[in-house]
Protein backbone atom coordinates (compact mmCIF):
# COMPACT_ATOMS: atom_id res chain seq x y z
CA UNK A 1 0.00 0.00 0.00
CA UNK A 2 1.57 3.06 -0.31
CA UNK A 3 -0.02 6.82 0.47
CA UNK A 4 0.48 9.25 -2.35
CA UNK A 5 -1.12 12.23 -0.97
CA UNK A 6 -2.77 13.45 2.28
CA UNK A 7 -6.29 12.74 1.44
CA UNK A 8 -5.53 9.61 -0.93
CA UNK A 9 -4.73 6.00 -0.14
CA UNK A 10 -3.48 3.96 -3.16
CA UNK A 11 -3.55 -0.02 -2.87
CA UNK A 12 -0.39 -0.43 -5.62
CA UNK A 13 1.13 -3.84 -4.36
CA UNK A 14 0.37 -6.62 -6.87
CA UNK A 15 -0.18 -8.75 -3.62
CA UNK A 16 -2.12 -6.42 -1.63
CA UNK A 17 -4.07 -6.22 -4.86
CA UNK A 18 -4.27 -9.97 -5.41
CA UNK A 19 -5.82 -9.79 -1.90
CA UNK A 20 -7.94 -7.10 -1.73
CA UNK A 21 -10.02 -8.59 -5.22
CA UNK A 22 -10.42 -11.96 -3.71
CA UNK A 23 -11.69 -10.20 -0.88
CA UNK A 24 -14.10 -7.72 -2.90
CA UNK A 25 -14.88 -11.12 -5.20
CA UNK A 26 -15.94 -13.48 -2.07
CA UNK A 27 -17.96 -10.33 -0.02
CA UNK A 28 -18.52 -7.45 -2.03
CA UNK A 29 -22.03 -7.83 -3.06
CA UNK A 30 -22.42 -4.85 -5.15
CA UNK A 31 -19.98 -2.64 -7.54
CA UNK A 32 -21.06 -0.07 -9.25
CA UNK A 33 -19.82 1.16 -13.46
CA UNK A 34 -19.98 3.82 -14.98
CA UNK A 35 -18.72 4.89 -18.54
CA UNK A 36 -20.11 7.44 -20.67
CA UNK A 37 -22.96 8.44 -18.52
CA UNK A 38 -24.09 5.14 -17.98
CA UNK A 39 -24.12 3.69 -14.14
CA UNK A 40 -24.97 -0.06 -13.75
CA UNK A 41 -24.78 -2.65 -10.55
CA UNK A 42 -23.51 -5.81 -10.37
CA UNK A 43 -20.76 -7.92 -9.14
CA UNK A 44 -17.24 -8.65 -9.57
CA UNK A 45 -16.52 -12.30 -9.93
CA UNK A 46 -12.94 -13.91 -10.37
CA UNK A 47 -11.89 -13.99 -14.35
CA UNK A 48 -10.46 -17.28 -15.72
CA UNK A 49 -7.73 -15.60 -17.44
CA UNK A 50 -4.40 -14.39 -15.17
CA UNK A 51 -4.39 -10.38 -15.12
CA UNK A 52 -8.30 -9.72 -15.92
CA UNK A 53 -11.07 -8.98 -13.54
CA UNK A 54 -14.88 -10.37 -14.41
CA UNK A 55 -17.84 -7.68 -13.97
CA UNK A 56 -21.29 -9.41 -14.17
CA UNK A 57 -24.29 -6.66 -14.44
CA UNK A 58 -27.44 -7.66 -11.78
CA UNK A 59 -29.68 -9.41 -14.05
CA UNK A 60 -32.08 -6.48 -13.73
CA UNK A 61 -29.28 -4.81 -16.23
CA UNK A 62 -28.92 -7.27 -18.99
CA UNK A 63 -30.19 -6.38 -21.92
CA UNK A 64 -31.42 -3.28 -21.03
CA UNK A 65 -28.49 -1.10 -20.78
CA UNK A 66 -25.71 -0.22 -23.91
CA UNK A 67 -23.32 -2.73 -24.02
CA UNK A 68 -19.94 -0.92 -23.87
CA UNK A 69 -17.59 -1.70 -27.18
CA UNK A 70 -14.28 -3.50 -25.78
CA UNK A 71 -11.35 -1.35 -25.12
CA UNK A 72 -13.93 0.99 -23.19
CA UNK A 73 -12.89 3.18 -20.32
CA UNK A 74 -15.12 2.30 -17.35
CA UNK A 75 -15.36 3.20 -13.41
CA UNK A 76 -15.65 0.72 -10.84
CA UNK A 77 -17.15 2.00 -7.26
CA UNK A 78 -17.91 -0.08 -3.79
CA UNK A 79 -17.62 -0.05 -0.59
CA UNK A 80 -16.24 -2.24 1.87
CA UNK A 81 -16.54 -1.78 5.80
CA UNK A 82 -18.13 1.64 4.80
CA UNK A 83 -14.91 2.49 3.11
CA UNK A 84 -15.41 3.15 -0.44
CA UNK A 85 -12.74 1.96 -3.01
CA UNK A 86 -12.58 3.06 -6.95
CA UNK A 87 -10.43 1.97 -9.63
CA UNK A 88 -10.06 2.19 -13.27
CA UNK A 89 -10.30 0.14 -16.09
CA UNK A 90 -10.87 -0.56 -20.07
CA UNK A 91 -13.12 -3.89 -21.20
CA UNK A 92 -10.85 -6.25 -22.54
CA UNK A 93 -13.58 -8.35 -24.09
CA UNK A 94 -17.17 -9.27 -23.83
CA UNK A 95 -18.01 -12.78 -22.53
CA UNK A 96 -21.26 -14.65 -23.81
CA UNK A 97 -22.43 -15.30 -20.43
CA UNK A 98 -23.25 -11.64 -20.22
CA UNK A 99 -20.13 -10.88 -18.26
CA UNK A 100 -17.08 -8.34 -18.84
CA UNK A 101 -13.47 -8.96 -18.58
CA UNK A 102 -12.25 -5.72 -17.30
CA UNK A 103 -8.15 -5.10 -17.40
CA UNK A 104 -6.57 -5.16 -13.90
CA UNK A 105 -5.50 -1.82 -12.53
CA UNK A 106 -2.06 -0.60 -11.81
CA UNK A 107 -3.73 0.07 -8.50
CA UNK A 108 -6.77 1.03 -6.72
CA UNK A 109 -7.72 4.16 -4.56
CA UNK A 110 -9.33 4.18 -0.68
CA UNK A 111 -11.58 6.92 -0.68
CA UNK A 112 -12.10 7.79 2.03
CA UNK A 113 -9.96 10.16 2.49
CA UNK A 114 -10.31 11.71 -0.60
CA UNK A 115 -14.05 11.93 -0.09
CA UNK A 116 -13.17 14.25 2.92
CA UNK A 117 -10.24 15.99 2.17
CA UNK A 118 -8.34 16.34 5.66
CA UNK A 119 -6.57 19.89 6.60
CA UNK A 120 -3.85 19.95 8.31
CA UNK A 121 -4.35 22.73 11.35
CA UNK A 122 -1.41 21.78 13.43
CA UNK A 123 -0.25 25.13 14.81
CA UNK A 124 -3.24 27.34 13.81
CA UNK A 125 -4.59 29.65 16.96
CA UNK A 126 -7.89 29.61 14.46
CA UNK A 127 -8.64 25.89 16.02
CA UNK A 128 -9.36 24.80 19.33
CA UNK A 129 -10.46 21.46 20.10
CA UNK A 130 -12.52 21.03 23.96
CA UNK A 131 -13.14 17.07 25.01
CA UNK A 132 -14.80 15.33 27.32
CA UNK A 133 -14.91 11.42 27.72
CA UNK A 134 -17.95 9.69 29.41
CA UNK A 135 -15.86 7.59 32.30
CA UNK A 136 -16.38 8.52 36.12
CA UNK A 137 -14.83 11.52 36.99
CA UNK A 138 -13.94 12.82 33.19
CA UNK A 139 -13.07 16.24 32.65
CA UNK A 140 -13.26 18.87 29.58
CA UNK A 141 -9.52 19.13 28.50
CA UNK A 142 -8.43 20.82 25.45
CA UNK A 143 -6.03 19.43 22.72
CA UNK A 144 -4.23 20.54 19.85
CA UNK A 145 -6.18 19.26 16.85
CA UNK A 146 -3.71 17.85 13.86
CA UNK A 147 -5.49 17.77 10.75
CA UNK A 148 -9.34 18.16 10.14
CA UNK A 149 -11.68 17.27 7.63
CA UNK A 150 -15.72 16.37 7.39
CA UNK A 151 -14.96 13.08 8.61
CA UNK A 152 -13.01 13.57 11.49
CA UNK A 153 -10.52 15.11 13.88
CA UNK A 154 -6.58 13.78 14.67
CA UNK A 155 -5.23 15.20 17.91
CA UNK A 156 -2.54 15.00 20.03
CA UNK A 157 -3.05 13.69 23.26
CA UNK A 158 -0.76 12.06 26.30
CA UNK A 159 -1.85 8.91 27.21
CA UNK A 160 -0.61 9.23 30.91
CA UNK A 161 -2.82 11.84 31.07
CA UNK A 162 -6.12 10.55 29.28
CA UNK A 163 -7.28 7.31 28.87
CA UNK A 164 -8.28 6.99 25.28
CA UNK A 165 -8.01 4.03 23.39
CA UNK A 166 -9.61 2.54 20.27
CA UNK A 167 -13.23 3.18 20.61
CA UNK A 168 -13.31 5.58 23.14
CA UNK A 169 -15.91 8.14 23.01
CA UNK A 170 -15.54 11.82 23.63
CA UNK A 171 -17.81 14.82 23.21
CA UNK A 172 -17.09 18.52 23.47
CA UNK A 173 -16.57 21.31 20.79
CA UNK A 174 -14.41 22.27 18.05
CA UNK A 175 -13.61 26.22 17.71
CA UNK A 176 -13.76 26.37 14.00
CA UNK A 177 -13.04 29.94 11.65
CA UNK A 178 -16.28 31.91 10.69
CA UNK A 179 -18.06 29.09 12.63
CA UNK A 180 -17.17 29.73 16.32
CA UNK A 181 -17.91 27.07 18.45
CA UNK A 182 -19.19 23.80 17.29
CA UNK A 183 -20.34 20.51 19.23
CA UNK A 184 -18.75 17.52 18.16
CA UNK A 185 -19.00 13.97 18.98
CA UNK A 186 -16.03 11.62 18.41
CA UNK A 187 -15.01 8.22 18.24
CA UNK A 188 -11.35 7.04 17.88
CA UNK A 189 -10.61 5.31 15.23
CA UNK A 190 -7.10 4.85 15.79
CA UNK A 191 -3.98 6.04 18.09
CA UNK A 192 -0.26 6.31 16.67
CA UNK A 193 2.47 7.87 16.84
CA UNK A 194 3.55 10.97 15.60
CA UNK A 195 6.63 9.31 13.87
CA UNK A 196 3.96 6.83 12.40
CA UNK A 197 1.69 9.79 10.75
CA UNK A 198 4.43 11.39 8.98
CA UNK A 199 5.54 15.29 9.04
CA UNK A 200 5.03 15.68 12.19
CA UNK A 201 7.17 17.13 15.52
CA UNK A 202 7.40 14.49 17.83
CA UNK A 203 6.00 17.39 20.65
CA UNK A 204 6.51 15.67 24.20
CA UNK A 205 7.75 12.42 25.52
CA UNK A 206 5.36 9.44 24.61
CA UNK A 207 2.75 11.89 23.18
CA UNK A 208 0.21 10.38 20.64
CA UNK A 209 -2.05 11.13 17.60
CA UNK A 210 -5.48 10.18 17.96
CA UNK A 211 -7.73 9.58 14.68
CA UNK A 212 -11.36 10.64 15.48
CA UNK A 213 -14.32 10.20 13.45
CA UNK A 214 -17.15 12.44 13.62
CA UNK A 215 -20.44 10.42 15.06
CA UNK A 216 -23.74 10.47 14.47
CA UNK A 217 -23.17 14.10 12.20
CA UNK A 218 -25.59 15.74 10.28
CA UNK A 219 -25.26 16.02 6.43
CA UNK A 220 -25.57 19.98 7.44
CA UNK A 221 -23.02 19.86 10.41
CA UNK A 222 -20.27 18.13 7.76
CA UNK A 223 -20.86 20.67 5.02
CA UNK A 224 -20.50 23.66 7.89
CA UNK A 225 -17.32 21.61 8.49
CA UNK A 226 -16.03 21.81 5.13
CA UNK A 227 -16.99 25.48 4.29
CA UNK A 228 -15.20 26.51 7.70
CA UNK A 229 -12.12 24.69 6.45
CA UNK A 230 -12.51 25.99 2.89
CA UNK A 231 -12.55 29.51 3.72
CA UNK A 232 -9.96 29.19 6.16
CA UNK A 233 -7.41 27.80 3.31
CA UNK A 234 -8.35 30.64 0.93
CA UNK A 235 -7.97 33.30 3.73
CA UNK A 236 -4.22 31.30 4.74
CA UNK B 1 -1.93 -28.57 28.48
CA UNK B 2 -0.72 -27.07 25.66
CA UNK B 3 -1.51 -23.28 25.20
CA UNK B 4 -2.64 -22.47 22.09
CA UNK B 5 -1.23 -18.70 20.67
CA UNK B 6 -3.33 -15.77 20.40
CA UNK B 7 -5.28 -14.97 17.86
CA UNK B 8 -3.32 -12.61 15.11
CA UNK B 9 -6.37 -10.31 14.83
CA UNK B 10 -4.93 -8.29 12.38
CA UNK B 11 -4.09 -11.00 9.96
CA UNK B 12 -7.49 -12.44 9.81
CA UNK B 13 -9.06 -8.94 8.99
CA UNK B 14 -6.56 -8.56 6.07
CA UNK B 15 -7.69 -11.80 4.91
CA UNK B 16 -11.27 -11.41 5.97
CA UNK B 17 -11.02 -14.43 8.09
CA UNK B 18 -15.03 -13.80 9.55
CA UNK B 19 -15.29 -17.15 11.22
CA UNK B 20 -11.60 -16.80 12.81
CA UNK B 21 -12.70 -13.86 14.08
CA UNK B 22 -15.61 -15.05 16.04
CA UNK B 23 -13.54 -17.92 17.30
CA UNK B 24 -11.51 -15.09 18.57
CA UNK B 25 -14.28 -13.38 20.27
CA UNK B 26 -14.17 -16.31 22.74
CA UNK B 27 -10.30 -16.29 23.40
CA UNK B 28 -10.56 -15.73 27.41
CA UNK B 29 -6.91 -15.18 27.93
CA UNK B 30 -6.48 -12.17 27.11
CA UNK B 31 -9.85 -9.52 26.62
CA UNK B 32 -7.51 -7.01 24.72
CA UNK B 33 -7.91 -9.71 21.81
CA UNK B 34 -11.37 -9.93 22.04
CA UNK B 35 -11.71 -6.38 22.00
CA UNK B 36 -9.45 -6.06 18.69
CA UNK B 37 -11.73 -9.14 16.99
CA UNK B 38 -14.60 -7.43 18.07
CA UNK B 39 -13.57 -3.86 16.16
CA UNK B 40 -12.37 -5.77 13.06
CA UNK B 41 -15.95 -7.61 12.63
CA UNK B 42 -17.19 -4.20 12.87
CA UNK B 43 -14.98 -3.21 10.12
CA UNK B 44 -15.49 -5.91 7.92
CA UNK B 45 -19.60 -5.28 8.43
CA UNK B 46 -20.86 -8.84 7.72
CA UNK B 47 -24.16 -9.71 9.01
CA UNK B 48 -22.58 -13.49 9.75
CA UNK B 49 -20.96 -11.50 12.88
CA UNK B 50 -24.20 -10.12 14.54
CA UNK B 51 -24.82 -13.12 16.96
CA UNK B 52 -21.20 -13.33 18.05
CA UNK B 53 -21.06 -9.42 18.50
CA UNK B 54 -24.42 -9.78 20.51
CA UNK B 55 -22.66 -12.14 22.88
CA UNK B 56 -19.79 -9.77 23.56
CA UNK B 57 -22.04 -7.27 24.66
CA UNK B 58 -22.17 -9.30 27.55
CA UNK B 59 -18.37 -10.05 28.27
CA UNK B 60 -17.10 -9.58 31.23
CA UNK B 61 -14.44 -6.83 29.86
CA UNK B 62 -16.21 -3.79 29.39
CA UNK B 63 -13.83 -2.54 26.48
CA UNK B 64 -15.06 -5.59 24.47
CA UNK B 65 -18.57 -4.81 25.50
CA UNK B 66 -17.88 -1.28 24.45
CA UNK B 67 -16.62 -1.89 21.04
CA UNK B 68 -19.63 -4.75 20.42
CA UNK B 69 -22.40 -1.81 21.08
CA UNK B 70 -20.13 0.16 17.91
CA UNK B 71 -19.60 -2.63 15.89
CA UNK B 72 -22.83 -3.56 16.35
CA UNK B 73 -24.20 -0.23 14.89
CA UNK B 74 -21.46 -0.31 12.13
CA UNK B 75 -22.89 -3.52 10.57
CA UNK B 76 -26.32 -1.75 11.21
CA UNK B 77 -28.53 -4.62 12.04
CA UNK B 78 -31.74 -3.32 13.32
CA UNK B 79 -31.99 -7.10 14.89
CA UNK B 80 -29.21 -5.62 17.55
CA UNK B 81 -31.56 -3.17 19.03
CA UNK B 82 -33.28 -5.17 22.04
CA UNK B 83 -29.47 -5.89 23.06
CA UNK B 84 -28.56 -2.47 23.11
CA UNK B 85 -31.16 -1.27 24.97
CA UNK B 86 -30.24 -3.76 27.56
CA UNK B 87 -26.72 -2.33 27.71
CA UNK B 88 -27.61 1.46 28.25
CA UNK B 89 -28.07 -0.18 31.65
CA UNK B 90 -24.67 -1.49 31.48
CA UNK B 91 -22.89 -0.97 34.73
CA UNK B 92 -19.89 0.92 32.87
CA UNK B 93 -21.04 4.44 31.72
CA UNK B 94 -18.43 4.32 28.46
CA UNK B 95 -20.60 1.19 27.43
CA UNK B 96 -23.95 2.84 27.66
CA UNK B 97 -22.82 5.90 26.26
CA UNK B 98 -21.73 3.86 22.96
CA UNK B 99 -25.43 1.84 23.41
CA UNK B 100 -27.06 4.99 23.18
CA UNK B 101 -25.33 6.17 20.26
CA UNK B 102 -25.62 2.78 18.31
CA UNK B 103 -29.43 3.09 18.85
CA UNK B 104 -28.97 6.64 17.50
CA UNK B 105 -27.06 5.04 14.70
CA UNK B 106 -29.60 2.39 13.92
CA UNK B 107 -32.59 4.34 14.33
CA UNK B 108 -34.54 3.56 17.58
CA UNK B 109 -36.95 6.25 17.97
CA UNK B 110 -38.02 4.22 21.31
CA UNK B 111 -36.43 5.76 24.03
CA UNK B 112 -34.98 3.19 26.54
CA UNK B 113 -36.11 3.81 30.06
CA UNK B 114 -32.85 3.69 31.24
CA UNK B 115 -32.26 7.06 29.58
CA UNK B 116 -34.16 9.20 32.19
CA UNK B 117 -31.80 7.73 35.34
CA UNK B 118 -28.62 9.27 32.82
CA UNK B 119 -30.20 12.69 32.97
CA UNK B 120 -28.59 13.04 36.46
CA UNK B 121 -26.34 15.58 37.06
CA UNK B 122 -23.00 13.07 37.56
CA UNK B 123 -21.76 12.75 34.21
CA UNK B 124 -22.25 15.70 31.46
CA UNK B 125 -21.55 13.64 28.83
CA UNK B 126 -23.87 10.84 29.36
CA UNK B 127 -26.75 13.26 30.00
CA UNK B 128 -26.43 14.97 26.83
CA UNK B 129 -26.07 11.80 25.07
CA UNK B 130 -29.52 10.75 26.74
CA UNK B 131 -30.71 14.55 26.34
CA UNK B 132 -30.22 13.29 22.14
CA UNK B 133 -32.06 10.43 22.87
CA UNK B 134 -34.58 11.90 24.16
CA UNK B 135 -34.93 14.03 21.26
CA UNK B 136 -34.95 11.24 18.64
CA UNK B 137 -37.83 9.36 20.55
CA UNK B 138 -40.16 12.19 19.20
CA UNK B 139 -42.05 11.82 22.48
CA UNK B 140 -44.27 14.53 23.77
CA UNK B 141 -44.23 13.27 27.42
CA UNK B 142 -41.00 14.55 27.65
CA UNK B 143 -40.98 18.26 27.37
CA UNK B 144 -41.60 18.94 30.36
CA UNK B 145 -38.22 17.56 31.34
CA UNK B 146 -36.41 19.27 28.41
CA UNK B 147 -38.24 22.53 29.18
CA UNK B 148 -36.79 21.90 33.06
CA UNK B 149 -33.54 21.83 31.60
CA UNK B 150 -33.35 24.91 29.36
CA UNK B 151 -32.14 26.38 32.88
CA UNK B 152 -29.47 24.10 33.28
CA UNK B 153 -26.04 26.16 34.32
CA UNK B 154 -24.34 23.57 31.50
CA UNK B 155 -24.37 25.71 27.68
CA UNK B 156 -23.87 22.29 26.36
CA UNK B 157 -27.05 20.85 28.12
CA UNK B 158 -29.49 23.94 27.38
CA UNK B 159 -28.41 23.58 24.03
CA UNK B 160 -28.98 19.81 23.92
CA UNK B 161 -32.45 20.19 25.85
CA UNK B 162 -33.37 22.93 22.97
CA UNK B 163 -32.52 20.80 19.86
CA UNK B 164 -34.53 17.75 21.79
CA UNK B 165 -37.59 20.20 22.11
CA UNK B 166 -37.02 21.12 18.07
CA UNK B 167 -37.50 17.38 17.33
CA UNK B 168 -40.39 17.26 20.37
CA UNK B 169 -42.18 19.52 18.14
CA UNK B 170 -44.73 20.45 21.10
CA UNK B 171 -46.03 24.16 21.16
CA UNK B 172 -45.19 24.26 24.60
CA UNK B 173 -41.75 25.14 23.60
CA UNK B 174 -42.29 28.15 21.66
CA UNK B 175 -41.81 31.15 24.47
CA UNK B 176 -39.10 28.88 26.38
CA UNK B 177 -36.81 28.99 23.09
CA UNK B 178 -37.60 32.62 22.18
CA UNK B 179 -36.53 33.45 25.89
CA UNK B 180 -33.53 31.18 24.74
CA UNK B 181 -32.14 33.44 21.88
CA UNK B 182 -31.38 35.64 24.58
CA UNK B 183 -28.89 33.62 26.44
CA UNK B 184 -25.45 34.89 26.93
CA UNK B 185 -23.95 31.19 25.35
CA UNK B 186 -23.98 32.06 21.38
CA UNK B 187 -23.90 28.28 20.98
CA UNK B 188 -27.33 27.98 22.92
CA UNK B 189 -28.90 30.63 20.90
CA UNK B 190 -27.73 29.40 17.85
CA UNK B 191 -29.27 26.25 18.42
CA UNK B 192 -32.42 28.13 19.87
CA UNK B 193 -33.06 28.92 16.39
CA UNK B 194 -32.75 26.29 14.62
CA UNK B 195 -34.76 24.56 16.87
CA UNK B 196 -37.77 26.97 16.70
CA UNK B 197 -37.05 26.87 12.48
CA UNK B 198 -38.00 22.93 13.21
CA UNK B 199 -40.81 23.63 15.92
CA UNK B 200 -42.43 25.72 12.94
CA UNK B 201 -44.76 27.62 14.78
CA UNK B 202 -45.80 30.84 13.50
CA UNK B 203 -45.14 32.62 16.83
CA UNK B 204 -40.92 32.06 16.50
CA UNK B 205 -41.28 34.91 13.46
CA UNK B 206 -40.67 38.11 15.37
CA UNK B 207 -38.22 36.88 17.37
CA UNK B 208 -35.91 34.89 14.82
CA UNK B 209 -36.01 38.45 12.74
CA UNK B 210 -34.82 40.28 15.18
CA UNK B 211 -31.75 37.61 16.03
CA UNK B 212 -31.14 38.29 12.11
CA UNK B 213 -28.85 41.30 13.89
CA UNK B 214 -27.21 39.26 15.98
CA UNK B 215 -23.69 40.01 17.13
CA UNK B 216 -22.38 36.25 16.60
CA UNK B 217 -22.83 36.13 12.45
CA UNK B 218 -23.23 32.01 13.41
CA UNK B 219 -26.09 32.83 15.82
CA UNK B 220 -27.51 35.29 12.27
CA UNK B 221 -26.80 32.64 10.26
CA UNK B 222 -29.16 29.66 11.83
CA UNK B 223 -31.64 32.68 12.46
CA UNK B 224 -32.03 32.60 8.52
CA UNK B 225 -32.52 29.47 8.21
CA UNK B 226 -35.00 28.70 10.65
CA UNK B 227 -37.04 31.76 8.29
CA UNK B 228 -36.82 29.40 5.91
CA UNK B 229 -38.35 26.86 7.27
CA UNK B 230 -41.28 28.88 9.17
CA UNK B 231 -41.91 29.72 5.56
CA UNK B 232 -43.64 33.33 6.08
CA UNK B 233 -43.05 35.57 3.76
CA UNK B 234 -42.48 38.44 6.20
CA UNK B 235 -38.83 37.31 6.06
CA UNK B 236 -38.41 37.98 2.76
CA UNK B 237 -37.21 41.58 2.70
CA UNK B 238 -34.90 41.15 6.33
CA UNK B 239 -33.60 37.82 4.43
CA UNK B 240 -32.25 40.35 1.17
CA UNK B 241 -30.77 42.72 3.53
CA UNK B 242 -28.79 40.14 5.49
CA UNK B 243 -26.96 39.18 1.92
CA UNK B 244 -24.48 41.10 2.10
CA UNK B 245 -23.56 40.25 5.36
CA UNK B 246 -19.87 40.10 6.10
CA UNK B 247 -19.53 36.26 6.69
CA UNK B 248 -19.93 34.78 3.51
CA UNK B 249 -21.60 31.37 5.51
CA UNK B 250 -24.64 34.21 6.73
CA UNK B 251 -24.56 35.09 3.12
CA UNK B 252 -25.12 31.43 1.83
CA UNK B 253 -28.19 31.02 4.89
CA UNK B 254 -29.85 33.93 3.58
CA UNK B 255 -29.38 33.02 -0.21
CA UNK B 256 -31.01 29.32 0.87
CA UNK B 257 -33.75 30.61 3.50
CA UNK B 258 -34.99 33.16 0.20
CA UNK B 259 -34.86 29.93 -2.29
CA UNK B 260 -36.65 28.20 0.37
CA UNK B 261 -39.71 30.93 0.61
CA UNK B 262 -39.26 31.16 -3.20
CA UNK B 263 -40.70 27.68 -3.28
CA UNK B 264 -43.48 28.09 -0.75
CA UNK B 265 -44.50 31.22 -2.14
CA UNK B 266 -43.92 31.27 -6.15
CA UNK B 267 -46.59 34.23 -6.33
CA UNK B 268 -44.24 36.53 -4.11
CA UNK B 269 -42.01 38.10 -7.14
CA UNK B 270 -39.04 36.30 -5.66
CA UNK B 271 -37.78 34.07 -8.98
CA UNK B 272 -36.25 36.88 -10.62
CA UNK B 273 -34.06 37.42 -7.22
CA UNK B 274 -33.17 33.64 -6.69
CA UNK B 275 -32.52 33.05 -10.70
CA UNK B 276 -30.63 36.12 -10.67
CA UNK B 277 -28.33 35.17 -7.01
CA UNK B 278 -27.91 31.55 -8.61
CA UNK B 279 -25.52 33.41 -11.22
CA UNK B 280 -24.05 35.85 -9.59
CA UNK B 281 -22.35 37.65 -12.70
CA UNK B 282 -25.85 38.46 -13.84
CA UNK B 283 -26.36 40.84 -10.53
CA UNK B 284 -25.50 43.38 -12.50
CA UNK B 285 -28.56 43.42 -14.10
CA UNK B 286 -30.91 42.67 -11.45
CA UNK B 287 -34.03 44.25 -12.03
CA UNK B 288 -34.89 43.79 -8.36
CA UNK B 289 -35.34 47.00 -6.49
CA UNK B 290 -34.39 45.32 -3.16
CA UNK B 291 -31.31 44.98 -4.11
CA UNK B 292 -30.06 48.44 -5.07
CA UNK B 293 -28.83 49.33 -1.57
CA UNK B 294 -26.59 45.70 -0.99
CA UNK B 295 -25.35 45.18 -4.67
CA UNK B 296 -21.92 45.81 -4.30
CA UNK B 297 -21.36 43.96 -1.21
CA UNK B 298 -23.75 41.08 -2.16
CA UNK B 299 -21.91 40.28 -5.17
CA UNK B 300 -18.77 40.27 -3.19
CA UNK B 301 -19.92 38.01 -0.77
CA UNK B 302 -22.37 35.64 -2.82
CA UNK B 303 -18.69 34.78 -4.97
CA UNK B 304 -16.71 34.13 -2.09
CA UNK B 305 -19.94 31.84 -0.37
CA UNK B 306 -19.63 29.63 -3.85
CA UNK B 307 -16.40 29.46 -4.47
CA UNK B 308 -16.20 27.99 -0.60
CA UNK B 309 -18.97 25.64 -1.66
CA UNK B 310 -17.59 24.89 -5.04
CA UNK B 311 -14.05 23.85 -3.56
CA UNK B 312 -16.12 21.13 -1.56
CA UNK B 313 -17.62 19.24 -4.43
CA UNK B 314 -14.82 19.67 -6.87
CA UNK B 315 -12.58 16.44 -6.95
CA UNK B 316 -14.16 13.46 -8.38
CA UNK B 317 -13.67 13.49 -12.39
CA UNK B 318 -10.05 14.21 -11.94
CA UNK B 319 -7.25 11.44 -11.82
CA UNK B 320 -5.90 11.89 -8.42
CA UNK B 321 -2.15 10.95 -10.32
CA UNK B 322 -1.90 13.32 -12.73
CA UNK B 323 -4.25 15.38 -12.57
CA UNK B 324 -6.23 15.60 -16.28
CA UNK B 325 -9.50 13.82 -16.69
CA UNK B 326 -9.99 10.46 -15.92
CA UNK B 327 -11.28 9.48 -19.23
CA UNK B 328 -8.31 11.10 -20.98
CA UNK B 329 -4.90 10.19 -18.44
CA UNK B 330 -3.54 6.44 -18.76
CA UNK B 331 -2.51 6.12 -15.52
CA UNK B 332 -5.13 3.31 -14.47
CA UNK B 333 -4.39 0.15 -16.99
Amino acid sequence: MSSSSPNLVRLSDPEVMEAHFSYVTAFVREVSVSFGGEHIQGRLVPAAAAGLLSFRPHAAYRGRVVTPTEGKRLRVDYESSGIPYTFRSRIARLVDSGAWALRRPHFIERLDRRAHHRHTVQGSAAFELTLRGCWEGAEARAYAPVDISAEGIAFRFSPQEMPIDEGTLLGGELRLPEVGRHPVLLRVANIRTPRRVGGLPNGEPGERIAGGRLVDCSLSDRRLVTLSLSLWQQGS
Amino acid sequence: MRLLPPPDVASLFQDANVNALIRALRYREDPSIRAQAVRALGRLALAKAVPGLLAALSDPDAPVRRSAAMALADIGDPGAIEALRLAVTDVDPEVRAQAMVALGILGDDRLPEASESLLEPDNPMLRRLAIRSIGQSGEARWVPTMLSLLDDPDAQIRRAAATALGLLGHSDALSPLLALLADQDETVRRYAAAALGRLGQPGALEGLLATLSDPVAMVRRDAAGALGELGDPTAVQPLIVLLPDPSPLVSESAFQALVALDKLHPDAGLQALVDTLGEPELLADCPHPCLDAVRPKLLERVVEARKAGAAVNNERHRCSRCGLDWERCGCWT
